[in-house]
C-alpha cells in the first residue's frame, strides 16, 4: 500500500465528489510527489501530500468548471431545488441512523468547496489548524472562520431537510 | 466578555487550538450562555455525525495501478547516487514508519545485500515487468514463432536472442519488443506459463557466464544469469522454483560456477 493513500483518497473523493475523478486527482498528485519530492521542506508528509492533493483538486474543478455551463459556485443553491430526487429532501420522523448518515453525506457534498475542504481536514482528516493552513494556502484566521462557516452552514442543511443530527 | 467578542474564539476553542486562559475563558462564558453552549453542542453532533461516516476508500485495482505507475516512473536515472538517496529519503518519510511496498519500490528493503549496481538493475528489471502488464500491448513483434521473433530483433539489435530453449521446454512465447532497462536498450522476450507472464530481459554484456540465481522484490521473482556474454533476466509473478526451472531451461545445460 502507498503512504498515505487512504488519507489521500478520502480527502479527494470528498473534494471531486465521485470516485473516478478522486483516482485522477490522486494519481496525478502521487507522480507529482514522486517527481517533486526535492521540493518536500520537511514536516507532515501527511499534509504535504495532501497539498499536493488538493491542488491537484482544484485544478481539475476549474478545468470542468470552464467546460460545464452549472457552476459548482455554491452548492447550497442546490438545496432550493424541489426536484431533487435524493432523501434529502424526504423529511421522514422515522428515519434510521442510516439515513440520517446519508443526509449529513449529501449536506457536507454540498457545501461549498472552501467550507468543504477544511471541515474535511478538520474533522476527518483532523489536522491542526497550522497543517489545514498549509495545505489549502490559507491563512490560519481564514481557516478558523471557514470552520465555523461550514459547520454553521451543516447545522442549518441538516435541520432544513428535517434531519436531527442527534440521530445519527 | 459578550457573545459577540467571544464569536472568534469558539471555532479555536472547539478545536482544541486555544492557549490555556482563554481556554478557561470561552469555559466561563459557555457555563452562562446557553445560547452558545447549545452551538457547541451542535457543532459536537456534526463532529460526531462527520466521523460516523464512512471514509471513501481506494479500490485496490486502483492502489496496484498507481503502485506500478509509480515504479515506472521510478526506473534507474543515469547519475545514479543522489536520486537512489532521494528515492529512499521518500519511501522513508512518506511510509510514515509502515513500509509501503509499492513506494519501496523506490527505497528496496531487505536487498542490502545486493550491491548499489545490482539494485538499480532489479528495480528496472520489475518496472519493466510492471510497466508491460500494464500497458496491455506488452509485445512490439507478436509471434508464437520463433522464426519470426529473432530476426525483428536482428534488425533492432547487435545480437539475436537464443529463446529456441524455451519454447521447447513447453513455454507459450507472445513476442518480444525492445525495452529499457538499465540505461540501455534491451531485448524483452514476452513468455507464458498457464497464467503467468514471464518477461525475459537480454542484452550483451562482457564477463563470464553466471549460473542462474533467484532475487526476490516486491512481490515479483527475479532469475537472473550470464551466459556467451550475453545477460539474462527474467521476471515473473511465479514462485521461485518455478521461475528457476525456466532459467534453466533458458540457459539450457544446467552451469556451474
Amino acid at each position: 500500500m502507498l503512504p498515505h493513500l487512504d488519507a489521500a483518497y478520502a480527502f479527494a473523493r470528498r473534494l471531486m465528489g465521485n470516485a473516478a475523478d478522486a483516482e485522477d486527482v490522486v494519481q496525478e498528485a502521487y507522480l507529482k510527489a514522486f517527481a517533486a519530492f526535492d521540493q518536500y521542506a520537511g514536516g507532515s508528509a501527511r499534509g504535504w501530500i495532501l497539498a499536493i492533493v488538493r491542488n491537484a483538486a482544484f485544478r481539475a474543478l476549474e478545468q470542468s468548471r470552464r467546460f460545464a455551463p452549472a457552476p459548482y459556485e455554491d452548492g447550497l443553491a442546490v438545496l432550493d431545488g424541489a426536484s431533487d430526487p435524493s432523501p434529502f429532501n424526504a423529511p421522514d420522523a422515522g428515519l434510521e441512523a442510516g439515513d440520517a448518515r446519508t443526509r449529513l453525506e449529501e449536506a457536507l457534498a454540498r457545501l461549498p468547496l472552501i467550507y468543504r475542504e477544511v471541515l474535511v481536514l478538520r474533522e476527518l482528516q483532523e489536522l491542526s489548524y497550522a497543517e489545514i493552513a498549509a495545505v489549502t494556502g490559507t491563512p490560519v484566521g481564514t481557516v478558523m472562520s471557514r470552520l465555523a462557516r461550514a459547520r454553521a452552514r451543516l447545522v442549518e442543511a441538516v435541520a432544513q431537510n428535517g434531519g436531527r443530527l442527534r440521530e445519527l | 466578555m459578550n457573545c459577540d467578542d467571544l464569536r472568534e474564539l469558539l471555532a479555536p476553542y472547539f478545536d482544541g487550538e486555544l492557549a490555556a486562559p482563554e481556554q478557561r475563558e470561552v469555559e466561563r462564558h459557555l457555563a452562562a450562555c446557553p445560547r452558545c453552549a447549545a452551538l457547541m453542542a451542535q457543532w459536537g453532533e456534526v463532529r460526531t455525525g462527520l466521523r460516523a461516516l464512512e471514509a471513501p476508500r481506494p479500490g485496490a485495482a486502483f492502489a496496484a495501478r498507481l503502485g506500478g505507475e509509480l515504479a515506472s516512473v521510478a526506473r534507474p536515472p543515469r547519475v545514479q547516487l543522489a536520486p537512489r538517496a532521494l528515492a529512499a529519503g521518500i519511501a522513508l518519510l512518506l511510509c510514515g514508519g509502515v513500509v509501503g511496498a509499492s513506494l519501496g519500490a523506490l527505497g528496496a528493503w531487505g536487498t542490502f545485500s545486493r550491491s548499489v549496481e545490482e539494485d538499480l538493475v532489479v528495480r528496472d528489471v520489475v518496472a519493466a515487468h510492471v510497466r508491460s502488464l500494464l500497458g496491455g500491448t506488452p509485445v512490439d513483434v507478436a509471434s508464437a514463432d520463433s522464426h519470426t521473433v529473432k530476426p525483428w530483433f536482428a534488425g533492432h539489435l547487435p545480437f539475436a536472442p537464443p529463446i529456441e530453449n524455451l519454447i521447447q521446454a513447453g513455454f507459450e512465447l507472445v513476442g518480444g519488443r525492445l525495452d529499457y532497462v538499465d540505461g540501455r536498450e534491451v531485448a524483452a522476450i514476452v513468455l507464458k506459463r498457464r497464467r503467468h507472464t514471464i518477461n525475459l530481459f537480454i542484452w550483451a554484456e562482457a564477463g563470464d557466464d553466471i549460473a542462474p540465481r533467484v532475487l526476490q522484490d516486491r512481490g515479483f521473482t527475479l532469475v537472473s544469469w550470464r551466459r556467451d556474454g550475453l545477460a539474462f533476466w527474467s521476471v515473473s509473478d511465479m514462485e521461485a522454483p518455478e521461475l528457476k526451472a525456466f532459467a534453466d531451461a533458458a540457459a539450457g545445460t544446467p552451469q556451474n560456477k
